[in-house]
Order: C-alpha cells, then structure tokens, then sequence
C-alpha cells in the first residue's frame, strides 16, 4: 500500500484511538492522582496515592463500561498497537520514578544541592516532566495543559511560600474539573444507544 | 487507441464490487485498522444507519470478509466485529488495483 492509502488509514486508526480516549475520565483521574499526592505532601497521608491507584484501577474500567461503551460502542485495538501503548505506560512510569527519586538520590548522596525552600519546584517540576512525556507518547494534547498548570502550581508555591504541597489540591482540583467538564460534553454529544445493544 | 483503453480499464474491471461499494469499504477500512469492534462502535464510525449497516454487515459475512464473533465479559454478552484473513486480502488486494489503475494519472495542479 502507498504512503498516502497509510496515512489515510493511519488517521483511522488513530480517530478510532482519540474516541477511546477522549472522554474526560482519564483527566479525572490524573486529577485524583494530583489531589492524592497533595494530601500525601501536605498532610502527611502518605497511602493516599496508593488508594487512589488501587481505586482508579478498579474503578475507571467500571466507569468505561458503564458511562463510555453504551455511547460509543467498544473497540479493541490491534495487538501491536495495544503493545506499543503498554510500551509506553512503562516508559512514562519510569520517566516518572527516575525523575523523582532520582533527584531525591542525587541529593542524598550529596551530587546535587538545593535548598529545602525549591522542593515544591522540584517535585512539581519532575511530575510536570512525566506528565507532559505520557502527552507526547499517548497523543493527548491536552495532557501539555496539565503539565504545565502543575508546573505553576510549583512555581506559585514556590515563589508565595505557600505550605509545602497546597498547589497540589489546586492543580489537581483544576484537572478534575476539566475532565467533569470534558465527561458532561462528552455524554451531551453521545446519548446512549437506546436500541438493540449490538444491532445483531 | 481503444485498444489502450481496454488494457488500461483491465485492473479496474477486476475490482471486486463487494468490497468497492463506498459503505462497505469504509466498514472494511475500519476494521483493517483495528484488531475488532462492536456494531455500536461501527456506526459511530461510519455514520450509517443500523439498517444499512446490518445489510452490509450481512454482505461482508456472508463473503467471508467479515467475522461476527459472540464473546462474554463476565455475564454480559458482546458481539464483536472482525476482519477475517480473506477479507483482510481482499481490502489489500482492492487498495493495490485502485493503485495501479490511478498510478500515471497526471496531477490537476
């Protein structure tokens, strides 16, 4: 097949990708994600970003199935389209963990020095990085926007001297709301189907 | 002259009209790109009716392009549709004649 008959399908592919994805569910939950982490930073629950992972684990299928499927029908992607995105997931959660504890270790082993004060900035900005890497690999855009409200999250914290963590709630609080938004315009637009529920 | 035209119309004499017929090619275009879906799925895809895409569907099956396949996802049934491997030639195979009978056609511009 040419290169213009592969683009064109290519473009099918990723619509039919974007419809499974844009919904607003997934901002809702890194929006959780955000809010959990500020609750660990700022009030010392430390579990809380486990029990948001194990709730949002077991519950954004549920919601998949219950608010998205009846709307848009479901999809499963090919095999190694499915790979490339767990190939993904993988790397994004690395970026992650080698962006945070790896300038924790830095510091600990006295390789790099900051004061205590650029902590919000540092983390912020390590969440900001993994963030904007799973935007660029998974092709949601918007996930740029989340980056960068976290980033100034760290920033504003960092420049106010707010308490360590608060700008947490607030980005996270942000992002929840956008994902409601996004899930209320995605249900307007996609009654769900009222008929036989797979029309065989 | 004509003898041209003849040869030059040959590849597109052998073009299999299931499959060029423009709903039933969008509904094989979606399905080559994805590993399988459900009718919903296909409608919203395609922008068909229900009725339309159910005659379709009944064409494509019943030429073996397309598998319709029962699964279960814990106690609630699904049908899935599927490409199957000659339908998946036959969407290859139309793209290429389509190819060669367009390859040489100077650009408008």
């Amino acid at each position: 097949m040419n290169s213009q008959h592969e683009s064109m399908l290519g473009q099918l592919e990723s619509r039919s990708y974007r419809l499974s994805v844009d919904h607003g569910l997934i901002d809702i939950l890194v929006g959780a994600v955000l809010i959990a982490f500020g609750l660990m930073l700022h009030a010392d629950l430390d579990y809380m970003p486990v029990i948001v992972f194990f709730i949002g684990a077991i519950a954004y299928p549920q919601a998949r199935r219950r608010l998205i499927e009846p709307r848009i029908g479901h999809v499963r992607l090919h095999a190694d389209r499915v790979a490339r995105l767990q190939t993904r997931k993988w790397l994004t959660f690395g970026v992650l963990l080698i962006a945070i504890f790896g300038v924790l270790a830095l510091r600990g082993l006295g390789w790099i020095d900051y004061p205590k004060s650029a902590a919000p900035l540092i983390v912020t900005g390590c969440f900001a990085l993994a963030l904007a890497v799973a935007a660029w690999l998974f092709g949601i855009r918007r996930g740029f926007a989340w980056a960068a409200i976290v980033l100034a999250g760290g920033l504003i914290e960092w420049r106010f001297g707010l308490d360590y963590g608060l700008s947490w709630y607030f980005s996270g609080g942000l992002v929840v709301l956008a994902g409601l938004l996004m899930l209320a315009r995605f249900m307007r637009a996609n009654p769900p189907d009222t008929g036989e529920p797979n029309g065989a | 002259m004509a003898r041209n035209h003849e040869s030059s119309a040959q590849p597109l004499g052998n073009v299999d009209r299931l499959v060029h017929e423009p709903a039933r090619l969008l509904i094989l275009s979606q399905l080559y790109v994805i590993d399988a879906c459900d009718f919903l799925f296909m409608q919203k895809q395609t922008g068909l009716t229900k009725g339309n895409l159910s005659s379709h569907l009944a064409k494509l099956e019943d030429a073996g392009y397309v598998e319709i396949i029962k699964e279960f996802e814990g106690k609630r049934p699904r049908t899935l549709l599927q490409l199957t491997p000659s339908g998946r030639e036959a969407f290859s195979t139309h793209v290429a004649s389509l190819r060669q009978w367009m390859d040489g056609v100077p650009h408008s511009n």
